[in-house]
């Protein structure tokens, strides 16, 4: 250990303080997964029939499939059994306004800083959040102002009975529900999530949100999200996550389809802040997450930008498929682990279309004992003339016992693309900090400065709001893990 | 047990006897124990990591003819010879050593290259690396190999002794449809230093197998300069499994060119096991037709204050297909680590495809890590520069051809290797042959 990593060890631990816990009654189905819970969530939802039996095809699919160990993860085999599939908040009635939501739930999304009541927000600060509590959205602000610019932003079992037939052209057109076990598994048992529709040449007219919350024990929490651009729209989506402390492991297993039509753009941002376990590596969330945009017109353009800095293994992959002819793929990605937590993310970018160009940028940190990889997909196929990628996947070190690792797959059928992948590896150097010392800063000021210096052409991409509060996180992450 | 696996089962049965005439036990174990090894665990497919872009088929549908005799008549020896090469030549038939065409008088006192089947059967203590390992073979294909090996050649060198010519092997496939499966050892005692390179050809047409496993160990301050040229012809595939041990302060330079064959699969591992050791993997492949090349390299850092330097150039035209896989790993405490590793394919034909996977796994943290790939086409303005100057297609192509691979010939040192293998890369590739 050298003199800096001593001094500054104490100040390794951090506070996860969006760790508490709301006292409120919920419903809870009892742990165990069969095909009775799959026809138990769906009649709670009150879902169409062609939804049921959609969900029990995955369900009988799933059921034939293996976990996927080829990723650089490390955990007991989960126990699906053991999982509750459903819990929600217990309402009286049917709410008709915000005031009417538990003052307790209120209260939580308050304390963590998510805006919900609409009236409190700052003038100037537009954004509309779709809070999901465990297993079901409890509000869905500034839904009238979207409606009347015709941007549909709901709770998706609300569009599965609203607007059934645009759920059912999209829901899993871009992630069939045959595509891994944990999208499978999904499908059969998602309870909610957010969907949005912008129709033709909209462009929304404010930022979208969606807040998840798990906060039951023992409860997996299984989102699905859907955004469908329609032609020559626009939107931008920001979704956030935090959870409880507890000690056992809990699941969080999503499935996110982003569909682009001709001339469409998406912008997708992640903070992603689930509780990453303590520094034992005792507890934590599993987040198994499969996320996909499709870019289905020409000049389609579909954006990642995430920043990972939560759960105790993160298993992610949002990828572009680049249909149309010059369509646009990006992924932004900053992946932060610390004591035990470990993280297998990056993208796919899969080049269809004549002149298809994607961008990769991934900042991958390791501190304390995490292990941290990087494995990204770049494919050309046959048909896509003059297809162009850059890649670059970075890794910053901290500490003698982290990891970084790095797993790219190039594959490449046509002559005329142009694939360039590169990558470094290093630790934060003594000379650096030396530097940055001498001319007056604090060590842990030199360090969050370099670090943030590592991540910035990441933060960038971010929405204002979002950059602050990812600088922040990585800050409080981070303090004193310099080796 | 699938079908193949129970013929190379039957074919064990067959040939146990003749194995086990004047090999010591532990040798009869060690291929009894790989024998079992494949009967349960059968040969890698699509499915696994490792081995998910090969085309498996033409190497595991079928059993090849392990019943070697390593006796031929008439071979078209000169036709293979490397113009110019002034080396000690030993001769490998279908994975056999054959005294009779080879030329290997003079060896100064100091080196001894001897065949592996006489060196078994002079004892149970003649080898006692080998006898000593227990450790089962690490896929089907090796298992294949410990199991009916022939022969194969043992290189030893004495401490200091510095070889002054080039040791030749030349591994010729002769038998219509036989498994050529030599198992060879390469040792260098501490300060050392030779230059070997190791050859393998084949006739057209033989729908041969060459499965061929090599264990290097290079002790303190040694330098092997190692080339492994792979010419075969059409209709032989090759798994070609290299691992080499490093001390400190060892220097290893190995270069791998695949020209020739239909399905070749290149494995290299390098431990890096000692203080500055270096390593400097350089790689060349040019496939047309329908060939398949695949190369899996391995550089495990695993002591401190090491390097390693890799660099691998492809040039695929027709129907051809490239894949490279190289893995860099720094170990805990490996600290003050410099690794390098880059490589780049040329795609001449709408129909070629290449698949990289450049991988770094890195457990340290003060180390220097960098990795890079690329996939391109001829560069279209440079194609218009020579051509504007008078030069036709067909020689600006060959000349920005050669240009690509040019970083990785200019480091061959042995100048006869590296005039044959611009030739050949020429004949092969740029000519369309």
């Amino acid at each position: 250990m050298s003199q800096t990593e001593r001094e500054l060890a104490p100040l390794l631990q951090r506070d996860y303080k969006e760790g508490f816990v709301t006292e409120i009654e919920s419903d809870t189905l009892p742990p165990g997964l069969d095909e009775d819970v799959v026809r138990t969530i769906s009649g709670i939802k009150e879902e169409p029939g062609w939804m049921l039996d959609w969900r029990l095809d995955a369900f009988r699919r799933w059921t034939a499939m293996t976990p996927p160990r080829w990723a650089h993860l490390h955990h007991p085999p989960i126990d699906y059994q053991a999982i509750s599939y459903y819990s929600a908040p217990k309402q009286k009635e049917l709410l008709d306004s915000l005031d009417e939501v538990d003052p307790k739930l209120l209260e939580t999304y308050e304390k963590l800083g998510i805006p919900i009541d609409e009236q409190k927000m700052l003038a100037g600060v537009k954004v509309a959040v779709d809070a999901v509590f465990d297993s079901v959205s409890v509000a869905t602000t500034f839904k009238q102002t979207l409606m009347d610019a015709g941007v549909i932003f709901c709770p998706i079992s609300e569009a599965l009975q609203e607007f059934p037939d645009l759920v059912r052209q999209y829901l899993g057109s871009v992630v069939p529900s045959s595509d891994n076990y944990y999208a499978a598994l999904n499908s059969a048992v998602f309870s909610d999530g957010s969907f949005v529709y912008i129709p033709k040449g909209v462009r929304c007219p404010m930022e979208l949100s969606t807040y998840f919350r798990i906060n039951e024990m023992n409860t997996g929490q299984f989102e699905r999200t859907l955004i469908v651009a329609d032609e020559d729209s626009y939107v931008s989506y920001l979704e956030g996550c935090t959870a409880p402390m507890r000690d056992e492991n809990q699941l969080h297993a999503a499935v996110v389809e982003l569909v682009a039509m001709k001339g469409a753009g998406i912008k997708y941002s992640t903070v992603q802040n689930w509780y990453p376990g303590d520094e034992h590596g005792k507890g934590g969330i599993y987040n198994f997450v499969t996320k996909r945009g499709a870019c289905r017109g020409q000049g389609a353009k579909i954006s990642w930008t995430q920043v990972e800095t939560g759960s105790a293994i993160t298993w992610k992959y949002p990828s572009v498929v680049l249909e149309g002819d010059d369509t646009i793929g990006e992924f932004y990605s900053v992946a932060l682990t610390n004591n035990y937590q470990q993280a297998d993310t990056g993208t796919k970018m899969v080049h269809v279309g004549k002149n298809s160009r994607s961008t990769i940028i991934s900042k991958g940190i390791s501190a304390g004992k995490g292990q941290n990889s990087y494995r990204g997909l770049v494919k050309v196929l046959k048909g896509a003339e003059g297809a162009r990628n850059y890649s670059q996947c970075d890794s910053l070190l901290m500490g003698a016992e982290c990891g970084a690792h790095t797993f790219p797959y190039m594959e490449v059928k046509n002559p005329s693309a142009q694939i360039e992948h590169e990558a470094t590896t290093s630790r934060i150097g003594e000379d650096q900090l030396f530097y940055c010392r001498q001319r007056g800063l604090s060590e842990e000021d030199a360090v969050s400065m370099i670090v943030n210096g590592f991540c910035k052409e990441v933060f960038k991409e971010l929405p204002m709001e979002f950059a602050v509060e990812a600088q922040k996180l990585l800050g409080i992450s981070l303090e004193g893990a310099v080796g | 047990m699938n079908d193949t696996v129970t013929q190379y089962s039957e074919q064990f049965a067959a040939l146990s006897p003749v194995f086990s005439e004047g090999e010591p036990d532990w040798m009869t174990r060690q291929r009894g124990a790989a024998m079992d090894s494949l009967r349960q665990s059968g040969f890698p497919g699509q499915r696994d990591e490792d081995w998910r872009y090969m085309p498996l088929r033409p190497l595991t549908a079928r059993a090849f003819d392990t019943d070697i005799t390593g006796e031929v008549d008439d071979l078209p020896l000169d036709h293979w010879l490397i113009p110019g090469l002034e080396s000690h030549r030993f001769v490998f038939v279908d994975g056999v050593l054959n005294d009779a065409i080879s030329s290997n008088t003079g060896l100064s006192p100091g080196i001894s290259v001897r065949s592996l089947a006489s060196v078994l059967r002079q004892g149970p203590d003649a080898l006692p690396g080998v006898s000593a390992d227990e450790s089962l073979p690490g896929n089907g294909f090796l298992a294949l190999n410990a199991a009916f090996f022939r022969d194969g050649y043992v290189v030893d060198l004495d401490a200091d002794l510095e070889a002054d010519s080039v040791l030749e092997f030349l591994f010729v496939s002769a038998g219509k449809g036989k498994a050529g499966q030599a198992r060879n050892i390469l040792r260098l005692g501490p300060n050392a230093r030779v230059k070997v390179v190791e050859r393998h050809v084949s006739l057209d047409g033989l729908n041969a197998l060459v499965n061929t496993s090599t264990r290097v160990v290079l002790e303190a301050g040694a330098s092997l300069d190692y080339h492994l040229v792979e010419t075969m012809g059409r209709g032989t595939s090759m798994i070609n499994d290299v691992v080499v041990d490093q001390s400190r302060d060892s220097n290893l330079q190995i270069m791998t060119a695949t020209l020739g064959g239909d399905v070749v699969r290149n494995n290299l591992k390098v431990r890096l096991n000692g203080p500055g050791a270096h390593c400097e993997l350089l790689g060349m492949y040019a496939a047309t037709g329908r060939q398949h090349v695949d190369n899996h390299t391995g550089v495990v850092h695993a002591a401190p204050h090491c390097s390693s330097r890799e660099l691998y150039k492809g040039v695929l035209d027709k129907r051809s297909r490239g894949v490279f896989h190289g893995r860099i790993r720094v170990d805990q405490g490996a600290v003050k680590t410099d690794a390098d590793q880059t490589n780049d394919n040329l795609l001449l034909s709408p129909d070629a495809e290449i698949d990289t996977k450049p991988q770094l796994e890195i457990y340290a943290d003060d180390v220097k890590c960098a990795h890079g790939a690329t996939v391109g086409q001829l560069d279209a303005n440079a194609l218009f520069y020579l051509r504007s100057r008078g030069i036709d297609p067909e020689n600006a192509r060959s000349l920005l051809t050669y240009g690509f691979v040019n970083d990785v010939l200019g480091d061959v040192e042995v100048e006869p290797l590296r005039d044959f293998l611009a030739a050949e890369l020429s004949r092969r590739l740029i000519s369309h042959e």
